[in-house]
Formats: structure tokens, sequence, C-alpha cells
């Protein structure tokens, strides 16, 4: 198990090493350069070769990647072009709120998703079945900025109970230890901003999980037919066993696996993939400085966001095979624990 | 059982938070709040970093600057300065106010401060700003309020230059602190204090007490403290005003503004605005080297019912550079490339294109301007009717600016921000050598274009820019199309004046 877990997070070396050459020589080949960008409308030519020289740009692309691969091994990613500072902590400063916004839409979409999959399957065929189906691929075929836009209009605009967008309002004092708000607000006994955090977080997480709950559902009503063609549940059924019984004891464990893996994949896709709620929202995350950054061509800053989510991404997957590992005693006895 | 316990414990505490009142929760309690949304990228709280109005405007609020335009009033106005004067064509003499007191309590702005900050806009490698003082020769002190600005050539404009874009920030804090000033000692002279620079997010300035208007006007009714908060979706900005989250939405575009008609808490603000919109030629590409096919666009392209229909009326057709919301506009112009979709096809046929043509390309950017792909599907279907062949290029907009700039696009559609006094930005564009951009040259022109610049007496000189104008309106190296029109919107207890750029002076605000 150590020995696949170290695998997987060596692998992690080539991968980001692909993934920053590709995105290097995209970036490089793209028309718009990030001295244009960065200047005014009026600028002379004088300025922009001025920005040039002083981000590097007037090196060699070759030069400037392998400049990038040796700070990266000392796990420095430069200097923003737009925002001057340092990406690294750029990029810290906004994971937090795109780690909160993603974990909670999961966990809201899994919360809805895991039962209505389960009933779809144990009334497989049946008018709840059609319903779920509907629901599922309303979600995954509805635009999230469409979706977000018309629940602020609701929620926000028309109703007046939720903000349109943001994250804690100007004068709002909470000591930040992990930047997720809210954790910081029970770890500081500041649980009269709960409700105040959680207010902030309703719209942009109900966007998100709405596009979740049509795969998750899917996946785990699949998972659960599957499993109840298997013979043990036959046999099961057989030797009397309560309907509940066999719900609890046998059909869900047995597929807990693919839900795990769909639950894994679907948070890396919510961290790398909230760009738009985040804008939409004025959501202060990873996906609002990716917009900015790529907007500017702020290479080192695109970069890094992306080795963050490579990274990420990755790590995502290896708690899966741990996860795998100890919920699965077959995984156990083939690595021979 | 415990679980279901315990979601039931975690659905209740959920439910008492949210049920409280939330949105009053939002909204912060000091005095008078007004929440303004910001629509351009706030990424750096260095105030040389960045270079687009809104952050102009925020500077000179906090930092202070020379002095500003009042687009409302029509003339320039002091903050810092409270004295200006041309002493020969190359030498303008600015003497600061007296008696002002940083925000830490330390010394008011000196001539030292102004030199440091134009050092800095030329040195600190974070600066994008030096191109507005690319005239500037040097600033020599002449006591410790006042100095000259020595420009290169003639610099009529200068004022208007240096004016709303030159932040005067403190030297000696610069010396101690370097670059750290900008983020422990955020202190200057203007009329609200920085409290918070969260990029991206939020911007919070509370009124300096000390601060008094140059011409004694009241600041009482002022906001006490303002915030700056990044929106940059108009649906959400509108949302936000709607439910109070924001007092002031700044740039609601044509199609959103029905919303926020015939209500009793909000309301609307529409004002002239500054930044012309124009179809561009690269007059050295082919086929627009012919001034018979520029003029045949410019008569195919039907701009009041683009106005009307497509922009609901919220736009002002332009012919020329120089338009009504503008520095010495003194009419409109003796002659004008009007809808006259005949002479259009008229004009190709002269070209030798009587049977169809030419072939073209067409370019605009998407979502940088307002409705700009829709304004550009139009036209292109405009210059169809007539008989142009055209292809329309929609690229993602650092691509379209990479050519734009690089005089690589043929024909385009773009807008230039924030021309008051078109000095700079004509001759940049239209000038000889000017920029690869539009490629146009013609030395009646460049020589009006001189002249303007050396031009002391106003009344003279806007006639020199009637005459500019009519050359660019009858060579057309560009056809002006209209200015757009800057939609504010306001609850309905705030009383805001709204200059042509978009940008307002807080003292002057009132809330009720």
């Amino acid at each position: 198990m150590v020995r696949a877990i170290a695998w997987r997070v060596a692998g992690v070396v080539p991968v980001l090493f692909l993934v920053t050459l590709v995105l290097f020589l995209l970036l490089r080949l793209a028309p718009g350069d990030a001295a244009d960008l960065l200047v005014p409308d009026d600028a002379t030519e004088a300025e922009i070769q001025r920005i040039r020289e002083r981000w590097g740009l007037d090196r060699p692309w070759i030069e400037q990647y392998a400049s990038f691969l040796l700070n990266l091994m000392k796990l420095d990613l430069g200097r923003s072009y737009r925002y001057g500072e340092d990406v690294f902590a750029l990029i810290a400063s906004r994971v937090p709120a795109t780690i909160e916004l993603a974990s909670l839409a999961l966990l809201v979409a899994a919360v809805i998703a895991i039962p209505l999959g389960i009933l779809a399957a144990l009334r497989k065929g049946k008018a709840l079945d059609g319903a779920v189906s509907v629901f599922a691929i309303a979600g995954v075929s509805t635009p999230t900025f469409w979706l977000g836009i018309l629940l602020v209009l609701l929620f926000s605009a028309e109703l007046q109970l939720l903000p349109s967008g943001g994250r804690l309002p100007y004068g709002v004092q909470l000591p930040e230890r992990t930047g997720l708000h809210l954790v910081d607000a029970v770890l500081a006994g500041r649980f009269d901003l709960i409700g105040l955090i959680l207010s902030q977080l309703v719209l942009p997480v109900l966007t998100l999980a709405f596009s979740m709950v049509g795969i998750i559902s899917r996946i785990t009503r699949g998972a659960i037919i599957d499993v109840a063609q298997e013979e043990f549940i036959t046999t099961s059924v057989a030797k009397g066993l309560t309907r509940g019984s066999i719900i609890r004891h046998h059909l869900l464990p047995n597929a807990t696996v693919p839900i795990t893996t769909i639950l894994g994949l679907e948070l890396g896709v919510l961290i790398s993939g909230s760009i738009i709620v985040e804008v939409v929202f004025s959501w202060p995350g990873l996906g609002t400085l990716l917009y900015q950054a790529i907007s500017v061509r702020d290479i080192p800053l695109v970069t890094g966001i992306v080795v963050t989510y490579t990274t990420l991404f990755i790590l995502i997957n290896v708690v899966i095979d741990i996860i795998y590992f100890a919920i699965d005693p077959r995984i156990r006895a083939s690595q021979g624990a | 059982m415990k679980v279901r316990a315990s979601l039931t414990v975690a659905g209740a505490l959920a439910l008492a938070g949210l049920s409280s009142p939330v949105l009053a929760q939002n909204k912060p309690a000091a005095g008078r709040t007004m929440t303004i949304t910001a629509t351009e990228p706030m990424t750096t709280d260095n105030p040389y970093g960045e270079s687009a109005a809104p952050v102009y405007s925020l500077w000179c609020h906090t930092y202070g600057c020379l002095g500003r335009y009042d687009h409302v009033r029509k003339k320039p106005v002091g903050i810092l300065a409270e004295k200006w004067e041309a002493i020969d064509p190359t030498t303008w003499r600015f003497t600061l106010r007296k008696g002002l007191k940083r925000h830490d309590g330390g010394p008011g702005p000196t001539s030292a401060d102004v030199v440091h900050s134009l050092k800095r806009i030329r040195t600190d490698p974070e600066s994008v700003q030096s191109s507005f003082i690319a005239m500037v020769e040097k600033i020599v002190p002449v006591d410790d309020h006042t100095f000259d600005v020595v420009t290169k050539g003639p610099a009529v404009n200068l004022v208007m230059a240096l004016f709303d874009r030159l932040i005067v920030t403190s030297a000696d804090l610069y010396e101690k602190h370097g670059r750290e000033a900008d983020k422990k000692f955020a202190v200057g002279w203007g009329p609200y204090r920085l409290e918070e620079y969260l990029a991206d997010r939020r911007v919070a300035m509370r009124k300096n007490p000390d601060w008094t208007e140059p011409d004694g006007s009241s600041t009482a009714q002022s906001p006490d403290l303002v915030i700056l908060q990044q929106m940059r979706e108009p649906e959400q900005r509108i949302n936000a005003l709607l439910n109070n989250e924001v007092q002031v939405a700044r740039l609601v575009p044509p199609q959103l503004v029905r919303r926020l008609e015939n209500r009793s808490d909000v309301k609307i603000v529409k004002t002239g605005g500054i930044e012309v919109m124009f179809l561009a030629f690269n007059n050295k590409m082919e086929p627009w080297t012919d001034v018979r096919l520029r003029k045949a666009v410019a008569h195919a392209v039907n701009r009041p019912l683009i106005v009307e229909r497509l922009l609901g009326g919220y736009a002002e057709v332009q012919d020329g550079l120089v338009g009504p919301n503008q520095f010495c506009f003194t009419g409109p112009p003796d002659r004008a490339n009007a809808y006259d979709p005949a002479k259009a096809k008229a004009l190709l046929a002269e070209a030798g294109y009587a049977s169809g043509g030419p072939e073209i390309d067409f370019y605009t950017a998407v979502g940088r301007y307002v409705s700009d792909r829709q304004v550009a599907e139009v036209v292109a279907q405009m210059l169809r009717q007539v008989g142009f062949k055209v292809k329309l290029h929609t690229p993602e907009y650092a691509n379209f600016w990479a050519d734009v700039r690089r005089g690589r696009s043929p024909f385009y559609y773009m807008g230039r921000g924030s021309i008051f006094d078109p000095s700079d930005s004509s001759g940049q564009l239209f000038g000889t050598g000017g920029s690869p951009r539009v490629q146009y040259s013609n030395p009646k022109f460049d020589q009006l274009l001189a002249a303007q610049y050396a031009e002391q007496d106003e009344e003279k000189r806007c006639q020199l820019w009637r005459q500019i104008n009519q050359v660019l309106i009858d060579d057309v190296p560009s056809h002006f199309m209209w200015t757009h029109s800057v939609v504010t919107g306001l609850r309905a207890n705030v009383d805001l004046e709204v200059g042509s750029s978009g940008e307002f002076w807080l003292p002057d605000a009132k809330m009720k």
C-alpha cells in the first residue's frame, strides 16, 4: 500500500513537468503578449519594452521555462506580472476559499445525490427512477453561470434573503487560522458568524452542487443495480434476510467503491472547475485568480495555479486510494496487507 | 439513530444561522456607509501599478493627486494643487495647497513629494503609468510648495494630462519603508483615508476629518465610510443594488437598465460618455489604402439605427474624434459621413467593385465593450448589404489586442477610453509614426495637431480642433461611431454627480 502511494506521489513529477511544458508552450504560442496587456492603451513601445525586460519576456521561451523549473524545485513559483506579488503566497491566500466552496458543494451534492441514486436503483423502471433521471439530466445540462444568475435574481434581488456574492463583509473580524471561514469561526468560538458565513456560501454552493447531483446520483444508481445482480445478493434473499438488512449490509458496502471514486473525481473537478461560479459570485478563490491571470497572460500565475490544481487532483486521488484500502478488504488482500 | 440525531442538530443550527437577518449583517453599521461596485481589476496596492480611470480615482481620493477635471462643471479643479499656470510654452508652474495634514498627522504635500512621485512612476518596476508623463522632461522645485513642470515640447494639454492621474505619495515614507510603505503606511492627503485593501475583493476608505474642499463647499453629507466592492458581472451589480447591498452600481449595461426603471428605491443617472467607439482601418493594408472603400464603409453603417435598436438609446452618435462630451467641441462638423447606402454602393462601383466585393476581414473583441459582438454582427450585415464580402472574426481579447497593437488587424471595431482632451490619443492613433494600429499619415493632420499643442488661447485651439476633426471625417482613417452613455444605478437616498469618465468625486456625494 505504502509503495503504491509512494509511486502515485512520485508520479506527480513527470505530470507536473508535462503540464507546465504544455502550458508554457501554449501561452508562448498564443498571439497575446503579457507586456501588451499589462500597460494601458496609450503606452509607448518603449514602455512595453521596459515591461517585457522587467519580466524577462524578451528571453527565449526555453530559457524562461528552464528558470521556471529551477525555481519550482525550490518551491518558488515566481512573481505575478499583474499582482506584483509572490505567486505561491497569492495562491496560498486563495486556496482555502476554493476548498471551502468545493467541499461544501460536494457535501451537499452527496447528501442529495446518494439517497436519490439508491432510491432510483431500488425503484428501477418506476416513476421515481424516471423523476430522478430527469433531475439528474437537468443538473448535468444546466449551465452553472445561468443557474447562478437565476438564483441570485430570485434569492438576492427578489426575495432579498441572501447576499448576491462575496465572502465575509467589511468590518467582520474573524481570526484566520485555516482560511476556511466556517472552521475558523468554530475554532474562534464565533458561532454568531456561522449564519453569516453560510448565507454567503448558500448560492454558490447550490449552483455547484446542482451540476454534481446528476452525475453522482446516476453513478450511485448504476453501482447499486450492478451489486444487486451479484450472486451473494440472491443468496441473501434466499436466506430470508430483510430488505433493509440486505441494503445496509450487502448492497451499500459493495457499492461504496465506485461512489467513492466519483466523489473524489468530482471534488477534483469542483476545485478546478469552479471558475465561472467564483466569477459570478465574486468569490475570492483560485478560480477568480485564474480568470484574472489568463486575461492578462500572467504566465507565472497561470502556471502556478495549474500546478496547484494538478497537485491537488493527484493528492485527492491518493486519498481515494487510501480510502479504497480502508473500505474494501479485497484491495487490502491484493496488496498483501 | 445517532447519525439521524446529528443531522437534525446540524440542520437546526444551519437554519438558525440562516434565519437571522443575514443581509442586515452584511451592512457595516458605521455612519453613512456607501458601497460602490468596482468593475475594474483591483490587483495591487501599489498606486502606480494599475492604469485605469477607477483606480486613479481611488488613489486620488486617498493619497491625493494634483487635481481633477470636473466633468459636470467642465473645468479643472485642484485637489492638492491650488494654482497652475503656463509660464512659457514648455513650462507650467504649480502651487500646492498649504495647511493640509497627512492622514497620520505628518506634514502636508511638498514639491519633493511631487518629484518623488514622478520618479516612482518612471522607475518603479511595477509602474505601468509612465505613458501619461511621456511629455514631461523634468519637475523643478521652486520652493516647498511651488514647482515647475518642464515639458519636452509645447504641451498646452499638460494640466489635463496630469490631473486625475498624477498620484502624489509621500517621499519620506517611501524613503524609510520602500514598497512596504504602500502596504503599511498607505497614508496621504486626500479626502479619504485607506482602511483596507483586499486585492480582487474590496477597498475600504474612511472620510478624512481634516479635509476641506478647495472651494470650501460642505462635505457634511458625504459618506463616512466608502467600500469599493469588486463585482465584475453586471447581473450581480444590479441585484446587489436592488437588495441594497450596494448603494452605487457602476456601468449598468443598456439591456439591464429596464430592471432599474420605474422603481422608487433606486434611480438611474445617465451621463454622456467619452469612450469613443470606432471602426478602425489599417490604412496601409489592402483594400483600405483606397479612401473610397473607407468612405463606403462609413456610408453603409446606419449608426442611429444601431444606437436606437441595439443600444437602447444609451449612446450618442459621434462624427469625428471630438464630440459633445469632450474638450473643444464646437458643434457639429461642416461635413459628415451620414448613412447613405446608395452612395456606398456608388463608391464601391467607382473603386472597381460594381459586381460585389471586396472580401474583407472584420475583427471585434467580445465582452470588452458594450454589446461589442452584437454591434459587429449588425455592422457586418450592413456592409454585406452594400456589397462588401465580410468575414467576421471574434478572437479572444488578448489575441485581438495583440494584433491591433502590432498593426496586424486590417479592420476592427474598438473603443478608446476616456478621450477628454484628444491631443495625445489622436497623435498616437492618427499621427505619422504614432502607432501601427491605424497606420495613417497626413501632413495636414500632423501640422494641425502640432499647432494646437502650442496654442494657449483656448478659442483658437478649439478652432484648430474643428479643422483636425474635419480632416479625420473627410479622410476616414477610421469611422467614428458613438460614445456609450455612462449609466450608473443609485439607491434613492444617494445623490451623486457622475462625470463623463464614469468617475465621481466622493466629497460631493450626498447620502440622506
